[in-house]
């Protein structure tokens, strides 16, 4: 392992691999710092950029533009209250009410050194659990693949905001546009309605830019954000004291655990991953009264955790081939664009690529900590840029984004329907990003469930014929029953409590 | 009410779905086909749409029962913010025909410009912004990573 490392070492210290891992994190930071530019249309829309590059560097900065969005989220929940990214919402709770105090140069260097420790952590983690599990994926088959692909829909669906019912209508929705175009067993052309387009099936990338990126600019043209007040952070603010970064030496390696077990699971784990941290450091601390009003604790752990989710979160993708969110959704079809398939041969067959990552990681890490101490002023300024200039920029680079993926006007169309099918989705309390997953996975499910059907002479016991596969359907079928049950028992507590039968 | 629209044509476009599936070759059980698949997730879709229609149809009805006689009427800002939108995604739309005739640079300067306008940004500011955002994305597309943008009449 240690050799590997050390090539990998070699192959990201380049100069060209060096330059990658910069401008993807630094775009990464300012992704993560402007509100409206999302993680995976920023690395969709560079996904582009990547064409002309050796796969490895390509997958260093797309890589780097993931994490580094980490880092950039916090940003804006620290200063202005406003969470440039969804899992930085937690960081709002204690980090805005230190700013308020004048602590915010220590709220921000805490959150940045936090996400270095864990980040750092996490990849030590990358590195010594995807190599042996991606070597236990090689006995999977397709009952297998289906099973584990299917528990991901499951979990996605029900930890998602919104109703079950709604998210696992999503999920069938991106499943049935999963099936557009050629069918990967007899190799016909399905659902295409006579549209060209459609014969070579719905391109991920283009319906990820409109659904998650147009969709978000269409809602803030809507109704545009307001940006408060910016604090100035000076350099010589970004000293916490020796007490506060006492306090957070704990919160930042149990947020590192908590944020690395998160990023295993399928859906929005950085999300997750920042709740749970939070309630884990809330429970344990001595000063409770103090959450919510600026403990620093409520801001190591969950920017720990956040950071530690993102990159553990590289674990199914780099082992097993199944993305479960969509920036890693976006980074498996920059595999696949290289020509690279993506599974657990990957590893044995391009180490070259997965150990350059895993340093480029490292390396990544730490300019981001460079990058985000003093240059935080510079960040914050960014915030002072108004929505009404932003969008239309993002709103072009989308559709010269979706333009460049196949050089296709179609493609362009196909983006702005999605766009307005986002905002529209939006508006009636669906949410897109099951249906992305659902788009992406809809493949993989569609094939390993054909093949174990065959394989199984057309019995769908044969599913829970082997044990990868029972455990997984059998884990999804419980956390639906767990949902169902608790969905209805708040339907019976909730009137009781209402009228005050139930305290 | 959005709601309902919305799922009333999620529904129409799963019907069509699962009747263009019940047309391909569906197999049998033991050697699924073509449409095996397509088919199985429609109907599971149908179901769940019916279930979260009847769902919205119920919060609709109960809303409607709150306030007897009132139909709940969307705010001017709101309706301000969809009708920006429609403008706004229109004038995306314009843009693909002309990149297609006009080339990649001069439509999407104009775009930006056209954009930042509805948004009310200053005409001076917005031919700025515009044209920088075109002249950027053309130099780093076209230009250093090859990407056979579209040329207009002019060659570029």
């Amino acid at each position: 392992m240690l050799g590997h490392l050390l090539a990998g070492f070699g192959l990201a210290l380049s100069p060209d691999n060096l330059v990658a891992c910069f401008v993807g994190v630094l775009v990464g930071t300012l992704t993560g710092v402007l509100p409206g530019f999302g993680t995976p249309t920023a690395m969709a829309v560079l996904l582009a950029l990547t064409f002309g590059m050796d796969p490895t560097t390509g997958i260093i900065m797309l890589a780097g533009i993931y994490y580094g969005a980490m880092y950039g989220g916090s940003t804006t929940a620290i200063l202005v209250n406003m969470p440039g990214e969804e899992p930085a919402i937690v960081t709002t709770l204690d980090g805005y009410q230190m700013a308020r105090r004048g602590r915010a140069g220590a709220a921000l260097a805490v959150s940045a050194l936090g996400s270095w420790v864990a980040g750092t952590l996490a990849v030590v983690g990358l590195m010594l659990f995807a190599p042996p599990l991606a070597r236990l994926a090689v006995s999977f088959g397709p009952p297998e693949y289906f099973a584990i692909a299917v528990f991901g829909l499951v979990v996605l669906s029900t930890i998602t905001s919104g109703a079950l019912s709604r998210s696992f209508l999503m999920i069938l929705a991106g499943l049935m546009m999963g099936t557009v175009g050629m069918d990967t067993v007899s190799g016909g052309i399905r659902f295409a309605f006579g549209i060209s387009g459609l014969a070579k099936g719905l391109e991920f990338v283009v319906v990820a830019i409109g659904l998650l990126g147009l969709g978000e600019v269409f809602s803030v043209v809507c109704s545009p954000y307001q940006v408060g007040q910016v604090p100035r952070v000076r350099y010589r603010d970004l000293y916490p004291t020796r007490r506060e970064l006492g306090r957070s030496a704990g919160p930042w390696l149990r947020g590192a655990l908590v944020g690395f077990l998160t990023g295993l699971i399928p859906g929005p784990a950085g999300t997750m991953a920042t709740l749970g941290s939070y309630a884990l450091e809330k429970g344990i601390s001595r000063r409770k009264e103090e959450f919510g009003k600026g403990a620093i604790e409520g801001v190591a752990g969950p920017e720990a955790a956040n950071n530690a989710a993102g990159q553990a979160a590289f674990i199914p993708l780099l082992s097993l081939g199944i993305p479960f969110s969509p920036p890693v959704a976006v980074l498996l079809s920059g595999l696949m664009i290289h020509g690279i398939t993506p599974g657990p041969l990957l590893i044995s067959n391009h180490p070259q690529i997965f150990w350059g990552v895993v340093a480029s990681m490292y390396i990544g890490n730490v300019i981001l900590l460079i990058l985000n101490l003093p240059l935080v002023g510079v960040f914050a300024s960014l915030l002072r840029v108004s929505p009404r200039i932003l969008m239309p920029v993002v709103a072009v680079v989308a559709l010269v984004g979706a333009y460049s993926i196949n050089n296709s006007f179609f493609d362009v169309w196909v983006c702005l329907f999605f766009g307005l099918l986002g905002f529209v989705m939006k508006r009636c309390g669906f949410e897109p990003i099951p249906m992305v997953i659902g788009l992406v996975l809809g493949p993989i499910v569609e094939q390993s469930f054909r093949q174990a059907l065959i394989m199984g002479r057309g019995n769908p016991l044969f599913l829970l014929s082997r044990p990868v596969s029972a455990a997984f359907l059998i884990v999804s079928a419980g956390v639906i029953a767990i949902r169902v049950w608790y969905g209805l028992r708040s339907r019976v507590t909730a009137p009781r409590r209402q009228e005050g039968e139930i305290p | 009410m959005e709601a309902l629209v919305f799922l009333g044509g999620l529904l129409l476009g799963i019907g069509v779905y699962g009747l263009s599936a019940a047309r391909l070759d569906l197999g049998n059980v033991s050697h699924p086909g073509t449409g095996f698949f397509p088919l199985l997730v429609a109907v599971a879709a149908g179901v769940l749409a019916l279930l979260c229609f009847g769902q919205a149809w119920g919060e609709w009805k109960a809303a409607g029962a709150r306030t007897p006689g009132k139909e709940p009427v969307p705010s001017p800002e709101a309706s301000r913010g969809v009708r920006r939108v429609l403008v706004f995604a229109a004038a995306c739309g314009a843009y693909i025909p002309l990149m297609s005739r006009f080339g990649y640079v001069v439509p999407t300067a104009l775009l930006g410009v056209g954009l930042l306008k509805l948004t009310g940004v200053g005409t001076g500011r917005a031919l700025v912004i515009g044209v920088l955002v075109s002249a950027s994305l053309w130099l780093v597309l076209g230009w250093w990573l090859g990407v056979p943008v579209p040329l207009g009449p002019w060659g570029f």
